[in-house]
């Protein structure tokens, strides 16, 4: 087919707009690059392609990261949620976590209406079958329609649609997700390219008729009041909250899936891609824990003016009539009808050590891969990715060194580390325990730890940013009067400690000893001292956490800048992985395929041993010898 | 004054060397193998603490030159007639202040040396430390570079092979189920840190926890005593024998070993300076010190006796009180037990060959039973008073690492790390701290052990996490 040159090149073409694809593309335009995003159905963009929920436990964390950066599904799911809740509150101030639920259709209609109000943001509907690149560079792309798109980066933020193929019990056709086209020849070009593409698998459940549910037989589940918004720029949610419903699955419905497992595509060996162990469908969890008597299942609402429901815990990809026989064997579907089946799917994915940290390829210069395409899950973890690729693509564009976010510095920055160190096996989600320095990566300091570097790259709106500095000048002053000020005799707070059930308090000392107390807090100190008023909630629980916890914080963060220098110890571009003197073979293939890019990622690959890091050292020494002389 | 001159005190010497400000010890010649072993240490400390060890004066020595001296250990007691030499930073191998001290080509020598710099404020190295503080300060040409590539690369399949040993019945297999039981709890906090929506996954309470942590803590600290115990089979014990003038002391001495070694008469103040003896007790070499009887003499040489009688109590591993059971106890003798009551001890009643005056019942000191009977002169008792030794310095019932006592230095120091992170753990669970703080400690735990046992990646945890719980939505 001959080539048509679209007449414009534009700076960054993002492929794909799920919320990798959304942000990405968002992220380059309000960066000032002249954006281009191409997708296969205009009115799918922002779909949420599996459960109608934006946060979760460690999700929360990354949502909260995008929007201190200047992202956008924070604010998209603060306009749209219909029920919030905070997770974990008991667990600890760190792996507390925000989650809700969203109107499926206005979150999308709102992300859609976002990109199209966004200047220098071009949005197309159209197939994308190949990536144009000459010379090691991406150039591009090229469409089904014959018409090639030019790009100084590009950004593939194709998701689940690589080759995807739905799986119904033993009934399979290709797809993109239920509904949608898949991308049938863009992976083949990405092999053309040298790219190592795997298979992965993933699924979802039924979505049934409200109509038909007796809501009588279940419990309902009402979100926390008041809701609490995700995005630091918003005080509060507006949107009628509505409740979910909680129901169990029994021993007939166990039987009725045990009558479907020969007809079921992954006990029958028909899907090949491998499954995340964490999300898996009901059929895996009746087999794998066979002694479990039931399993909760949520109905979780899909919008304000939809009767559909998604029921959260069966996943699913049995044939038609055996979903249909285990529902109703659940409390309250005695007579439910599924509006959609539900499914698995086998998509292509790229694996993610064939990328730097700052998501562009190895191989193919100016190309960013984002999403589920890297192996990962979950929309968070895809805007996570987005955020990164689309700033970076941005920077490429105008000649500025790459943001890579560090693992003491983001949730972000595990997720990319991960990544790129370790690959993907199964599907990548994000758990709070891949952090090591969790007690540093909270949800209420995401912006005081990344706000600066949305601003400086151009991101943060002035207007959050005077908020973020306004939050942190207010914490510091704060941290220094409770460092300073001191309880003397007969202060109305020694008297309130009392009568709050602590022990006296010895007159002299300062707040700050008095706030590490674990019945003292923070709300108390400043209510009984009127020079305190002036600081907001906000700065008082955090320095409430800073002072409580100071101990753990400082031992992380030690931790951290010891590392540090690891990360500071770069290998050049060039380094020779292949031929550094006494590596065993195992260990040197392991650094041939990630090629890290400093001392401490190297550090951080699977089976690479303090030997080999030394010898490492010395090759790196090496190295630098040589060039001296040489040069 | 000669610049690059070893100094008592680190403050003074702005060297330029950029470690991380610890000082690091280690061998670098392989265990066993040839005639010298040498010991590198590197850091800012590593001079004063060189000094200590080696008694040499600072003002004396030239940099770059070697001085013999005498290496000793945190007891004053001898380990090996050695050389010493001291590169001042940044001219030295690492860029760092690194004194190098050559002692005879024995693995325990080096070791107890190595001991002895960690008393002293250093730490152990890690594999490659060196060369990596080396190459940070920029230390390394491109021949030094291949050289050292060499030794790590031999060095490197000696430490596989060493590490395979200690898998197969030594330290990694003692240490593993332990190491284990620390992950499966870390694994049950993660759980329900990050599976909380999961109804499946069980909740710790915190009684439950701190059970779970004080456990693991009473394991963890077996494998420490198991290192004192280790320690004492190779360097040995020292005994103490103490009370006042004039209870057998001394005879006591000479019927353990079998020889006239200390003068015996019945004036009281006799032993006027300690006199020492070595036995082989249950494998473990022992020094057995008699005393000067405690009071407060009056002549100046008795009164320095007594001063170095209790010098050694303070530092021994244990001390033999001996009572006199043919008269009745005294106010002396009370006082004399107040100096041992607070050390490992045990209470002899000595002479039982004579009528007895009064059972020492009253010495009883904290997890002592009882008094030993024995009379010096006849010889009855004293197989019991040895059992009674042996079993104090070698308990067996507790013998979690019989087979493979920690014995290294980087061993003990892991799992006195992990120790401390458990303590941690305890008092959070005590103050009432939420689950990830306790997770946290947990795994600083569960990390420090890795060292002896390999990496505990978060993937660990997750897989544990996986496999155990029916997990997701
Ligand atoms: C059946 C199913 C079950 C899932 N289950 C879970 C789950 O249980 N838990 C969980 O966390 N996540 C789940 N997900 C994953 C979640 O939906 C994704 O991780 C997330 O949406 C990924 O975001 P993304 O931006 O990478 O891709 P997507 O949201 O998939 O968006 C991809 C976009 O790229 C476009 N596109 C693709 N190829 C091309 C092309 N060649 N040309 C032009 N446009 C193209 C598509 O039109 C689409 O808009 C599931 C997804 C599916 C489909
Ligand atoms: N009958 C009897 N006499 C003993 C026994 N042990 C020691 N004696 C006698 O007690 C006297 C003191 O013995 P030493 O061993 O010199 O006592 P000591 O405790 O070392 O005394 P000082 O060195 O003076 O502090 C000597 O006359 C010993 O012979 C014993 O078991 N039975
Ligand atoms: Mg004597």
């Amino acid at each position: 087919m001959s080539v048509v040159e679209y007449p414009k090149e534009y700076d960054v073409v993002v492929v794909g707009g799920g919320h990798a694809g959304c942000e990405a593309a968002l992220a380059a335009a309000r960066m000032g690059c002249s954006t281009l995003l191409l997708t296969i159905n205009a009115d799918a963009i922002g779909l949420m392609s599996c459960n109608p929920a934006i946060g979760g436990l460690a999700k929360g964390h990354l949502v909260r990261e995008v929007d201190a950066l200047g992202g956008e599904m924070a604010k998209t799911i603060d306009a749209t949620g219909i029920q919030f809740r905070q997770l974990n509150t008991s667990k600890g101030p760190a792996v507390r976590s925000s989650r809700a639920q969203a109107d499926k259709q206005l979150y999308r209609l709102r992300m859609k209406q976002v990109l199209e109000s966004t200047y220098g943001l071009d949005v197309k509907q159209v197939m994308v079958d190949a990536v144009f690149a000459e010379g090691g560079r991406a150039k591009g792309v090229d469409t089904n329609l014959g018409i090639r798109y030019r790009g100084k980066t590009v950004v593939l933020c194709t998701g689940t649609f690589l080759k995807g193929l739905v799986h119904i019990g033993l009934v399979n056709f290709p797809a993109g997700r239920a509904g949608d086209f898949p991308a049938m020849k863009l992976s083949d070009s990405l092999r053309e390219l040298g790219f190592s593409v795997g298979r992965l698998k993933t699924g979802t459940t039924p979505r049934l008729d409200g109509k038909t549910i007796d809501f009588s037989r279940t419990t309902p589940q009402w979100g926390d009041d008041p809701p609490l918004p995700f995005s630091f720029g918003n005080k509060e949610i507006r949107r009628p909250q509505v409740p979910c419903y909680v129901t169990y699955t029994n021993e007939r419905t166990h039987e009725a899936i045990r009558s479907g497992l020969s007809r079921s595509p992954l006990y029958s060996g028909v899907i090949q891609g491998i499954g995340p162990r964490y999300c898996p469908s009901i059929e895996d969890k009746v087999v794998r824990f066979a002694d479990k008597e039931r399993h909760h299942v949520f109905l979780e609402p899909e919008g304000l003016e939809t009767a559909e429901y998604y029921p959260n815990g069966v996943s699913t990809s049995l044939p038609y009539d055996i979903q249909l026989k285990m529902l109703r064997t659940i409390p309250g579907l005695e007579e439910v009808e599924i509006v959609r089946p539900g499914y698995a799917i086998e998509y292509d994915f790229v694996d993610p050590v064939q990328l730097s940290p700052s998501l562009e390829t190895k191989a193919i210069r100016n190309l960013f891969h984002a999403g589920q395409i890297n192996g990962t899950s979950g929309y968070e973890e895809a805007a996570a990715q987005g955020m990164v690729a689309g700033i970076n693509a941005a920077r490429r564009v105008s000649g500025e060194d790459p943001v890579v976010f560090t693992r003491s510095e983001a949730y972000i920055g595990v997720l990319i580390d991960d990544l790129v160190t370790k690959g993907a096996t199964e599907p990548y989600r994000m758990f709070t325990s891949r952090a090591e320095y969790r007690l540093l990566l909270r949800e209420d300091n995401a912006d005081l730890r990344l706000s600066e570097r949305g601003y400086r790259v151009g991101l943060l709106p002035e207007a959050r940013y005077e908020q973020f500095r306004a939050k942190q000048e207010g914490l510091s002053s704060l941290l220094a009067v409770l460092e300073t000020s001191r309880v003397s005799a007969g202060h109305p707070l020694a008297r309130a400690v009392l009568a709050a059930g602590g022990a006296p308090v010895r007159p002299g000392i300062s707040y700050a000893e008095l706030l590490r107390r674990p019945e003292v807090t923070g709300a108390l100190i400043v209510s009984h001292d009127p020079d305190l008023a002036r600081f907001s909630p906000e700065v008082v629980s955090q320095a409430e956490l800073i002072v409580k916890f100071d101990g753990y914080l400082r031992r992380q963060e030690d931790e951290a800048k010891k590392l540090k220098k690891y990360e500071d110890l770069k290998f050049p571009s060039d380094f020779p992985f292949e031929s550094v003197y006494g590596l065993s073979t195992e260990v040197r293939d392991k650094l041939v395929r990630v090629r890290p890019l400093s001392i401490g990622q190297a550090q951080r690959i699977p089976g690479v041993t303090p030997a080999a890091v030394a010898l490492l050292l010395v090759a790196l020494t090496k190295g630098r010898a040589v060039t001296q002389t040489g040069g | 004054m000669d610049e690059g001159r070893p100094r008592a005190r680190a403050e003074e010497r702005g060297g330029p060397g950029k470690g991380d400000g610890t000082t690091i010890v280690a061998p670098i010649t392989p265990a066993g193998a040839g005639a010298v072993s040498l010991l590198r240490l590197s850091g800012p400390e590593a001079f004063p603490i060189a000094l200590r060890m080696t008694g040499v004066d600072s003002s004396r020595v030239s940099p770059r030159t070697l001085s013999r001296c005498t290496v000793r250990g945190g007891k004053g007691e001898e380990i090996d007639s050695a050389l010493v030499v001291f590169f001042p930073a940044p001219s030295s191998f690492t860029g760092e202040d690194v004194a190098e001290i050559h002692l005879h080509g024995n693995p325990v020598l080096v070791e107890r040396a190595a001991a002895a710099a960690c008393d002293l404020g250093a730490s152990p190295a890690a594999p490659g430390e060196f060369s990596r503080r080396a190459f940070q300060n920029g230390k390394m040409d491109l021949t030094q570079a291949e050289a050292l590539a060499d030794l790590i690369a031999a060095r490197t399949t000696g430490a596989a092979r060493a590490a395979l040993r200690q898998l197969k019945g030594g330290i990694g297999e003692a240490i593993s189920p332990l190491r284990g039981q620390v992950v499966s709890l870390l694994t049950l906090l993660e759980a329900s840190i990050d599976f909380s929506e999961d109804e499946d996954v069980p909740l710790l309470s915190s009684e439950q926890t701190l059970e779970r942590v004080s456990e693991l803590r009473a394991q963890v600290g077996r494998c420490l005593a198991s290192y004192a115990r280790g320690h004492r089979y190779r360097d040995g014990a020292t005994v103490a024998i103490a009370g006042v003038a004039n209870v057998g002391k001394s005879r006591i001495l000479n019927r353990i070993l079998g020889e006239e070694r200390a003068i015996v008469t019945e004036v009281p103040g006799t032993t006027r300076d300690y006199l020492s003896g070595e036995v082989s007790l249950a494998g473990i070499p022992l020094r057995l010190v008699d005393t000067a009887g405690l009071r407060d003499a009056l002549d100046p040489v008795e009164r320095e006796g007594v001063r170095r009688s209790r010098e050694i109590i303070a530092s021994a591993d244990l001390t033999l009180f001996v009572l006199d059971g043919s008269r009745p106890a005294h106010g002396g003798d009370l006082e004399a037990y107040r100096e041992v009551a607070d050390r490992p001890h045990l209470v002899l009643l000595n002479k039982r060959d004579l009528p007895a005056a009064e059972e020492g019942g009253r010495f009883r000191g904290p997890g002592r039973n009882g008094t030993i009977p024995l009379s010096a002169a006849t010889g009855e008792g004293v197989g019991g008073l040895l059992r009674a030794i042996a079993r104090d310095l070698a308990p067996e019932e507790d013998a979690i690492m019989a087979e493979a006592p920690l014995t290294r230095l980087r061993h003990v120091e892991a799992v006195r790390k992990a120790d401390v992170a458990l303590e941690r753990a305890q008092e959070a669970v005590g103050n009432a701290l939420s689950l990830e703080f306790i997770a946290s400690d947990v795994r600083d735990a569960a990390q420090a052990l890795a060292e002896l046992t390999g990496e505990i990646a978060p993937e660990e945890v997750l897989d544990a996490i996986f496999s155990a719980f029916c997990i997701g939505k």
